[in-house]
């Protein structure tokens, strides 16, 4: 999903390198020594507060994902390796022509309002996403977008989801929060009310219940006692082990970090690399790469700068992104080498690691070979009297660390005689910029358990696609990837895609972002998913 | 300040810092390549957070630049923002507050009502609200805190306009058949200079602040502008590890600020001798 | 003829919450930009007639006039309309994180009046008083912000005496309160101690020692609330202190509170709920003026109205 600045963390510093620990199983992110204690609460420190954006079917804000995923269930569980196991659906079948799923539902499963959980109320929901008025941009194109052709039910445990083509994304999709179940009666009578979301609103079937919303500082859930349809292959089935869970938003990292080490709270999310130096022995840091596009700088290719590969390329190779990002995240974030991390299941291309990066030289000597060989005045290079410019445009608030990096590339590039504007614009205006296409260069990472996220990246007219490109081929294996549910063929089509961007660079991927969570030896239990973010249905206290 | 001769002595003692520290930062605004060699926005990442030492007194920052160099640097901004805001209010100033001082009775206590109000809010929230009304950025932060600025500077011209017209200067010059606006420009707009030269010495203290609170707050310049708030700004969440890189920023703008209210006061004191 | 001034002092402070309502409103409609645009944000994927119907649904588009019309009556009964960023009524906004703000008000006008009054009745002497004003020189011309992480940086980094955010209880009062109340224990300072010393040659003053009475009688019964007067106009640009250095002091010590929903509303220009931040301030202002009117007639029954505001106390 979209990466807000917020889920990037904050400035680099002299500090302990502390190494970042690569969880590809879901594994325990405590590990208290103390015997588990039944009941009590852990808080939780988050740095945004996902106000106004509660409704898991239209928002796009990771944070919402972290924080309502005790409360929504789904209708299966995607592991931290990838595997997808049954949740609330206890069997599927996939057609031959793989254009339909149909699925077997537990018959046990109530929603914390007493409504039933039943094939009725996955139509329901799977129709609010679709629902124009739902003004969903990210639940929408994860159910399919348009490929997908409706939902039926067949009977009350039995409903079959339907496509106008195969869609290989779907199943990991069905087992996020995104997708996961309101209960019907609030979808029938509140739903102007979900993106304000509150107690009695966001209304799901999972382990906890929200249970207080104080916009700006805490929300409170409690344990749902009625719980009783875990993940198949969870710690417990029952219902959760501690009473209550208490989530405090604490928006500066530092300030975050003093809570972990002052005992405010028992574990804190998206903890910033800088931060890491004031954590002692007593706590347990996980570090999760982030699966998806790592944070990078897309080239708009119809522009005059970017159009020509050698420039790309020369650009690319010629600033030292290893040093720019050492210095900015010391030894936390890995720089990127590919336009997949490599948590993306069924994809990444670890081959590319080996490729040469920084050549200066080479640098230098592509771009006079292309023509910018005079420099003017202030040491940049000129074309028959045009210096060589690009404008980068990013929407403000610009995260800090990012700024930075930026500053750094900038310096960089300017060695080369190469010159880089960055265009810090309110959203507004950067809206209109990047819709008019009246940039060379920006900057995101986007967050995504499957690679198709590419899709919107590289393909013709995808939302995403801020280079520009508009290539048949690219087009073609982008459809064959995400057409065909076969591991094997997606990572050989997908390794296909990194490699021709590694020849073609129009995207240069910066550093794989990591979610970082760190927790006190008080609570054990806590799991993580593939996008690193807790899962507290198996947590407990410890003495 | 306290009397005596000590008194005394300590007053022309913090005097002449003040002023001295005035012209060393008016010259770091205007040419700051005397102050230090180096490039405000050269990063350097083999120098990341380094500590005040002997050839950078200020240390480093996150990328490895000089904090001195962008403090300097910075002068030119906050100093710029403050001078030239402190300067446009006082025209507007001016003009506001000597036509309301001679315009018919109804009109004037009108706007001295409006006037009186915004008074009656420091200049940071006012420049907070003009803010959230123009959007952020460093052009709209400069008109932000002038607008704040002006109703002071309005309300001294309209006093001293309204000494000059009760004193029957005007009606005689009217009776000569002199124009009224003739009257203002050479007569009145003289007199007030000095009052208002006075508070705006003191004014551009308040104008250096609020400009860079706003910057602080991030509705100003963006990385990596060397805007002194700004400077604070990148160096908030660095107060565990290198306190360095917002405490002299910070130094700086409370000098600052401090010298000009002290020769400001000082002025303020000898022209009430005086009158 | 009593109510005849009730009435012409409502009227007036109608007059002036009506005058910021407008204010608000007209500069905001003037601002450029596609409010639906910015109230989507940047990564939303709506079509045209998508934002043609939240268009019609906010009313934006209808002409001016009746805009202005809708919107003044929905203000008098209350509705301040619902904020573009978090889908809430602005009054609930604003009513959620009152709270925590007057709590940081209440707290610094407390430390400020105490350090205030210390500096001004306890201090005697020619050298302390010129400390004492160094001290209160540097307290209002130091950045608000600067203070904060000075005191951040020391406090609460350096000794760990407090913590370094939030909103737990007292603890993580005292540091934003501190900070937002230096300046205006300046400001307080310098105007009571010159209040107390006018008031020192007052003549009720001989008169009172006259009649026997103690310093401390002498202080606390006379002078004081003579010297309060001149610090009493001074409330309007206190409270207005409160809330700007809240603004500042939420942001730097992570507290939630009006000043961070304020400084949220305006970078992601979220209009209702700036207009509605600009019109609560002016009810505040004129409450405040209220009360300290009503104070003056307790304190000194021979003033009848206030003098103005004095904003350049430095």
């Amino acid at each position: 999903m979209f990466s807000r600045p917020g889920s990037f963390r904050i400035a680099g510093s002299l500090a302990l390198v502390v190494s970042a620990a690569l969880v590809l199983a879901g594994c325990s992110a405590s590990a208290g020594t103390g015997e588990k204690v039944e009941g009590g609460t852990i808080s939780f420190g988050v740095d945004v507060d996902p106000v106004g954006h509660l409704d898991v079917h239209s928002s796009q804000l990771d944070i919402n994902a972290i924080l309502q995923r005790p409360v929504f269930d789904s209708l299966v569980s995607q592991k931290a390796d990838g595997t997808i196991v049954p949740w609330l659906a206890t069997k599927w079948q996939v057609s031959d022509d793989q254009l339909q799923y149909t699925f077997t539902l537990r018959d046990d499963v109530t929603f914390s309002d007493g409504e039933k959980f039943d094939a009725a109320a996955v139509k329901a929901n799977f129709d609010h996403i679709v629902d124009p008025a739902t003004e969903s941009a990210q639940a929408s194109s994860l159910i399919g977008g348009e490929y997908y052709a409706g939902t039926e039910v067949i009977d009350p445990t039995t409903v079959r989801v339907s496509f106008s083509q195969p869609y290989a994304p779907f199943l990991a999709n069905a087992a996020s929060v995104q997708l996961g179940f309101y209960s019907p009666k609030v979808l029938a009578e509140h739903a102007s009310e979900l993106k304000a979301g509150g107690p009695g609103i966001s209304v799901g079937s999972g382990p906890f219940i929200l249970s207080k919303y104080t916009p700006g500082s805490e929300l409170v859930y409690t344990k749902n006692p009625d719980y009783n349809w875990a993940p198949e292959g969870a710690t417990a089935q029952g219902p959760a082990t501690i009473d209550e869970l208490d989530v405090k938003i604490l928006p500066e990292s530092s300030v975050r970090t003093s809570a972990l080490t002052s005992g405010q709270v028992d574990v804190i999310g998206d903890t910033a690399p800088s931060s890491l130096s004031q954590i002692g022995d007593n706590f347990t840091v996980t570090s999760t790469e982030s699966p998806g596009v790592p944070y990078s700088l897309y080239l708009n290719v119809t522009r005059p700068v970017f159009s020509d590969v050698t420039v790309r390329k020369a650009f690319a190779g010629g600033f030292d992104l290893d040093a720019a990002v050492k210095a900015v995240f010391n030894d936390s974030y890995q720089r990127a080498y590919s336009i997949l991390g490599p948590t993306t299941p069924d994809s990444y291309d670890a081959a590319l690691e080996k490729s040469a990066s920084f050549d200066a030289d080479a640098a230098n000597d592509a771009l006079d070979a292309a023509g910018w060989s005079e420099r003017d005045s202030d040491g940049y290079r000129t074309k028959d009297g045009k210096r060589l410019s690009a404008r980068w445009i990013s929407y403000t608030p610009v995260n800090e660390d990012n700024a930075n990096l930026a500053n750094l590339i900038q310096d960089g590039l300017k060695k080369i005689g190469f010159e880089v504007v960055h265009d810090q614009l309110e959203p507004g205006a950067y809206l209109d910029a990047y819709l008019a296409g009246d940039y060379d260069l920006t900057d995101w990472g986007f967050l995504s358990a499957d690679a198709d996220v590419l899709r919107s990246h590289l393909g013709t007219g995808g939302y995403q696609n801020a280079s520009h490109l508009s290539d048949p081929e690219i087009d073609a294996t982008l459809a064959s990837a995400v057409a065909t549910t076969d591991g094997s063929t997606r990572a050989e089509l997908y390794t296909k895609l990194q490699q021709w961007n590694a020849e073609n660079a129009v995207i240069v991927p910066l550093y794989v972002p990591e979610y970082i969570l760190a927790s006190s030896d008080k609570v054990s239990g806590i799991e993580v998913d593939i996008h690193g973010w807790p899962l507290f249905s198996g947590a407990s206290l410890t003495k | 300040m306290s009397g005596g001769l000590t008194g005394r002595l300590r007053g022309r003692v913090g005097l002449i810092a003040a002023a001295l520290l005035l012209v060393v930062v008016a010259a770091m605004a205007v040419a700051p390549w005397i102050f230090t060699p180096l490039d405000p926005l050269a990063t350097d990442t083999s120098q990341v957070l380094q500590p005040p030492a002997w050839g950078r007194p200020f240390g480093t920052d996150q990328t490895g630049r000089d904090v001195f160099t962008r403090v300097v640097y910075g002068a030119s901004y906050s100093l710029g923002v403050g001078a030239g805001a402190t300067a446009a209010a006082l025209v507007v100033g001016i003009i506001v507050g000597t036509l309301a001082g001679l315009a018919p009775r109804v009109i004037d206590s009108v706007a001295m009502r409006g006037v009186e109000i915004l008074l009656a809010f420091p200049e940071f929230l006012i420049a907070l609200f003009a803010i959230a009304v123009l959007g952020p950025g460093p052009v709209n932060v400069a008109t932000a805190v002038g607008v704040a600025a002006v109703p002071a500077y309005i309300r001294v011209a309209r006093a001293e306009t309204l000494v000059v017209r009760r004193s029957g200067y005007v009606e005689a010059a009217r009776g000569l058949g002199v124009h009224p606006l003739r009257v203002a420009v050479a007569h009145i707009v003289p007199n007030t200079l000095r009052p208002l030269g006075v508070i705006a010495t003191i004014g551009i203290g308040t104008t250096i602040v609020a400009a860079a609170g706003l910057s602080f707050l991030g509705l100003g310049p963006q990385d990596p502008t060397p805007e002194w708030g700004l400077l604070l700004s990148g160096g908030r969440n660095l107060l565990g590890q290198a306190w360095w890189v917002a405490f002299f920023p910070g130094v700086l703008i409370t000098l600052t600020v401090v010298s000009a209210t002290v020769v400001g006061r000082r002025l303020r004191r000898a022209g009430e001798g005086r009158a | 003829m009593v109510l005849r001034r009730i009435l012409a002092r409502v009227a007036g402070m109608l007059v002036v919450v009506w005058g910021a309502a407008t204010a608000a409103f007209l500069v905001l409609k003037l601002v450029p930009g596609d409010p639906v645009d910015v109230m989507l944000g940047v990564s939303a994927q709506a079509s045209p007639e998508l934002k043609q119907s939240i268009r019609v649904e906010l009313g934006l588009d209808q002409p001016l006039a009746v805009q202005y019309l809708s919107y003044l009556s929905r203000l008098v009964r209350g509705d301040f309309g619902t904020s573009y960023q978090l889908r809430l009524p602005v009054t609930e906004v604003i009513g959620q994180q009152l709270g925590y703000t007057l709590q940081l008000a209440a707290a610094s006008l407390a430390i400020a009046l105490v350090i205030a009054l210390v500096g001004a009745v306890l201090v005697h002497g020619r050298a302390a008083r010129g400390v004492f004003s160094v001290l209160e020189l540097l307290a209002i011309s130091s950045p608000p912000f600067w203070i904060g992480l000075v005191l951040l940086s020391v406090f609460a980094f350096g000794l760990g005496w407090f913590p370094v955010a939030g909103a737990d209880g007292i603890q993580s009062l005292i540091l934003p309160a501190l900070t937002i109340a230096l300046p205006v224990a300046g400001i307080l300072g310098q105007v009571l101690r010159t209040g107390l010393e006018d008031a020192e040659e007052q003549p009720f003053v001989t008169s009172a020692r006259a009649r026997g009475a103690g310093p401390a009688r002498l202080v606390l019964r006379h002078t004081l609330r003579h010297a309060a007067i001149p610090a009493l106009t001074l409330a309007g640009y206190i409270v207005g202190s409160l809330l700007g250095g809240a603004v500042v002091v939420e942001s730097v010590f992570a507290r939630p509170g009006l000043g961070r929903v304020a400084l949220s509303a305006i970078t992601n220009r979220d209009l209702p709920v700036v207009m509605g931040i600009i019109v609560f301030t002016a009810i505040v202002f004129v409450l405040v003026n209220l009360l300290v009117d009503l104070a003056y007639r307790a304190i000194d029954p021979r003033i009848h109205t206030p003098t103005t505001a004095i904003r350049g106390a430095r």
